[in-house]
């Protein structure tokens, strides 16, 4: 569960770019965040995930306070970012052990999750080559994989289908959906509307620091009375602003 | 022509970008980079002054019987060489390793123009290097032979077109081991090692040459030329930049017909370098550039013995070293300013005496003071004061966050603190250090005999040595890391942080050092100071980063 309470960002003196925000991440669902390009996904995500620092407002993970108790919230969640381009001069196996070890997964454990996650994603293949030769949805996957291994409650994903073939794609969609299943927290951003309306269970959209919408997108068409597509109702919604 | 000035002009705004750390410019820290740029250059100066001093003094020796002209020989063999020296590591970090190659590429542009304006932007950071080595010299001797007007305009040119000739060199030198080492499915390996040899060719060029000149001038030859005087020594300077010998004689003489001839050749030399350097250039460099940034890869399944191996659990500070190192190893900048370096030192330490004709004697004279317990506490300064600088120039802490780059936000959302993080850099440059000094130290044991005893104390010294210099770098890049860069080569040599360590570093261990050697200590005397005085400051530094640092670190923001 990702509580955000009353949280504010600025970059300058104009304006803010995360205005006062407030909601829930509950247990048990996926949810999506979409938004234009500068709306305050990217912020929001960030200041979770303790990357940035909210100017007022408090952030808890679990309940824990990611201000408060740092390590202890930061053990929570498992971060994929928007760009997958790190530590490209690692092996990929060099680069999921890595990760491994900073969050303590035990030898055995991470053996067998590694073995599972590179069959999965047909990764086996190039595990002992340097991340730098991998191609941008490679890439991916590891960052991706290097999550998984050391199986958070919650996924926080900033644009995770990006680059990735229809397979995997489709593959982590699915993986999501357990996830989600099993009790546990599914957060991510994304662009591309048709994946928010196939698999989230609710979305939020933000646009301009504020949130305009927070449900499923079944109520935004009952409360909008209309039939359209996200697409459509996405467009009119973030436009009207 | 004009794609060449275009892109000349982009690749210096790129490049020259910011210095400093990232861009949040209020003006308390624009006062701040002020300061800063203020106490590089009166850190400086004293350098210049000494250098002018140097050229008067030479001068005056030397007017005495008109050979003052030899001044500016030596200045100008001085500077090129260090230019070509440094040249090296540019040409192959500018022309090769940098990261916009990729986007010139796929640009319709011919290779003499992206060559033109890389060598271009090599020739102007190549003045920075002039301004501490050839501006002096040019200045005092312009005070000095009151050349008037002529002399400012030749000197003016050749202040500015100097380090061609030497560029010229290193760059074909690099364009041909850079051409034949891009060959086969290992090429990051095979131009790692090319990197490599075309540094040996340096080092071993320099003792080469050195040679030469100490040699071919029998003591009855310069005799003869030292009676004749009118600066005829000037005509004979050196067979490898003869462009500077023409270039010095039109500067004692710059009010004369000869000055003008003799400038005549110095630019027709010039100018025919670097036609030929272009022209190999559209011969060799897509050749040698093309494919530069590719990895090699195998493609197949891991062995489960391979698979073992890899995937063990490891502590996580441990971890993170091994990951830093690795980091260091792999990134071929990298490689080349921080870890290689690391280990050059000792051998220009060593040029000098390599070059000296009775080499094998100064060696022996070396050897004999290296085992004599007389000598021991002074050579234990030397050992700390050598770890010291050679720590302090890898620049291994002192770009360690900025290294991190556009990437820092990692090191934000894992659940490590900062502390380790921090720990985990500082100790990733020391034990790099330490390979360097103690490898340094047990070769000088086997080679010169230095005693075991003293092998010892100097480790110990050099740890601490490193510890300290570590511990400033990343103290200072915490302050404001680089971590707006697009290709490597900017966070490690156009860093202002590692400028600022290492003249930090140099400026504490010589107040400490100086009296050491003032006073004579006998060795172990030497070692307690030592020892005690940096176990405080060191332990010092270590809460300041614990507090003051960590604080720095959760204030970067991504």
């Amino acid at each position: 569960m990702i509580e955000i309470n009353n949280v504010s960002k600025s970059y300058n003196t104009k304006g803010k770019a995360v205005d006062s925000l407030n909601i829930t991440i509950p247990n048990g669902e996926i949810i999506g965040f979409l938004g234009p390009n500068g709306a305050g996904k990217t912020t929001t995500i960030k200041m979770i995930t303790g990357i940035l620092s909210a100017d007022e407002g408090s952030i808890k993970i679990n309940g824990i306070d990611i201000n408060e108790k740092p390590l202890e919230a930061k053990k929570q969640f498992g971060f994929v970012p928007d760009n997958p381009d790190m530590f490209l001069r690692l092996k990929g196996i060099e680069y999921l052990n890595f990760m491994a070890d900073i969050y303590n997964v035990s030898g055995e454990l991470r053996k067998q999750r590694i073995d599972e996650l590179s069959g999965r994603f047909e990764m086996t293949d190039v595990l002992g080559d340097q991340i730098s030769s991998y191609s941008h949805g490679m890439r991916q996957k590891i960052v991706i994989m290097g999550v998984l291994v050391h199986s958070p409650s919650v996924w926080i994903l900033d644009e995770p289908m990006t680059g990735l073939d229809p397979k995997s794609s489709f593959l982590l969609k699915e993986m999501m959906r357990e996830h989600a299943n099993s009790g546990k927290t599914v957060f991510f951003s994304t662009h591309v509307l048709e994946v928010a309306e196939k698999v989230c269970d609710r979305i939020a959209i933000i646009n301009k620091g504020k949130i305009l919408y927070y449900g499923t997108v079944h109520e935004m068409r009952n409360n909008l009375k209309t039939d359209e597509s996200l697409e459509k109702m996405f467009l009119e919604m973030t436009e009207n602003e | 022509m004009s794609n060449y000035i275009r892109l000349t002009k982009i690749l210096l705004k790129n490049g020259f970008g910011n210095a400093f750390g990232k861009g949040q410019k209020s003006n308390k820290k624009k006062l701040g980079q002020a300061l800063l740029y203020l106490f590089v250059f009166i850190s400086i100066l004293p350098l210049f002054f000494m250098v002018m001093g140097m050229t008067n003094t030479i001068y005056d020796a030397l007017s005495m019987i008109r050979q003052e002209g030899l001044v500016l020989v030596l200045g100008f063999w001085i500077t090129a060489m260090a230019i070509f020296f440094f040249g090296i590591f540019y040409v192959i970090n500018v022309f090769y390793f940098s990261g916009d190659i990729e986007n010139l590429l796929p640009l319709p542009l011919r290779p003499s123009q992206i060559l033109g304006a890389k060598f271009t932007v090599t020739l102007i950071y190549e003045y920075i290097t002039e301004l501490f080595i050839l501006l002096p010299v040019l200045i005092s001797f312009g005070i000095k032979s009151s050349g008037g007007i002529p002399y400012i305009i030749y000197a003016i040119i050749v202040f500015i077109t100097l380090p061609i000739v030497p560029i010229v060199y290193a760059a074909i030198l690099n364009m041909i081991i850079m051409r034949f080492t891009n060959i086969g499915k290992r090429r990051d390996l095979f131009r790692m090692i090319g990197g490599i040899i075309g540094m040996v060719i340096a080092i071993g060029f320099n003792v080469i040459i050195q040679r030469f000149v100490n040699n071919n001038m029998s003591p009855e030859q310069l005799q003869k030329m030292l009676v004749e005087g009118n600066n005829s020594l000037v005509s004979i300077s050196n067979s490898i930049f003869p462009s500077n010998g023409f270039a010095a004689i039109a500067l004692t003489s710059p009010g004369e017909v000869r000055a003008l001839v003799n400038f005549g050749f110095y630019a027709a030399f010039t100018i025919v370098l670097i036609v030929i350097f272009l022209t190999l250039g559209e011969l060799l460099y897509f050749k040698g550039v093309i494919g530069v940034s590719e990895t090699s890869s195998k493609r197949r399944r891991l062995s489960s013995k391979e698979y073992e191996k890899n995937v063990i659990q490891t502590p996580i500070i441990k971890s993170y070293i091994i990951k830093e190192i690795k980091l260091l190893f792999r990134t071929p900048i990298y490689f080349m300013n921080c870890i290689l370096m690391n280990f050059l030192w000792p051998i220009f330490f060593v040029i000098p005496l390599a070059a000296n004709p009775s080499g094998f004697g100064a060696f022996q004279e070396i050897f004999a003071v290296l085992s004599n317990d007389k000598y021991a506490g002074i050579i234990l300064v030397v050992s700390f004061g050598i770890s010291i600088f050679v720590s302090a120039t890898n620049s291994i802490a002192a770009t360690s966050i900025s290294r991190e780059g556009q990437n820092i936000y990692f090191n934000k959302y894992i659940p490590l603190s900062y502390k380790d993080q921090i720990m985990a850099k500082v100790l990733s440059g020391v034990i790099v250090s330490l390979v360097g000094t103690i490898s340094m130290f047990l070769i000088a044991g086997i080679v010169a005999k230095m005693p075991v005893y003293l092998i010892l104390l100097s480790i110990t010294a050099s740890i601490m040595a490193v510890l300290f210099t570590s511990f400033i770098g990343i103290f200072i890049d915490l302050r404001a890391p680089k971590l707006d860069w697009d290709n490597e080569q900017k966070a490690v040599k156009q860093n202002f942080n590692s400028v600022i360590s290492m003249m930090a570093c140099i400026f504490i261990a010589a107040l400490t050092i100086v009296p050491l050697v003032v006073f004579k200590l006998s060795v172990m005397p030497v070692f307690a100071i030592i020892i005690s005085a940096y176990l405080l400051i060191n332990f010092m530094l270590y809460k300041l980063l614990m507090n003051v640092g960590v604080k720095l670190f959760a204030r970067i923001e991504a």
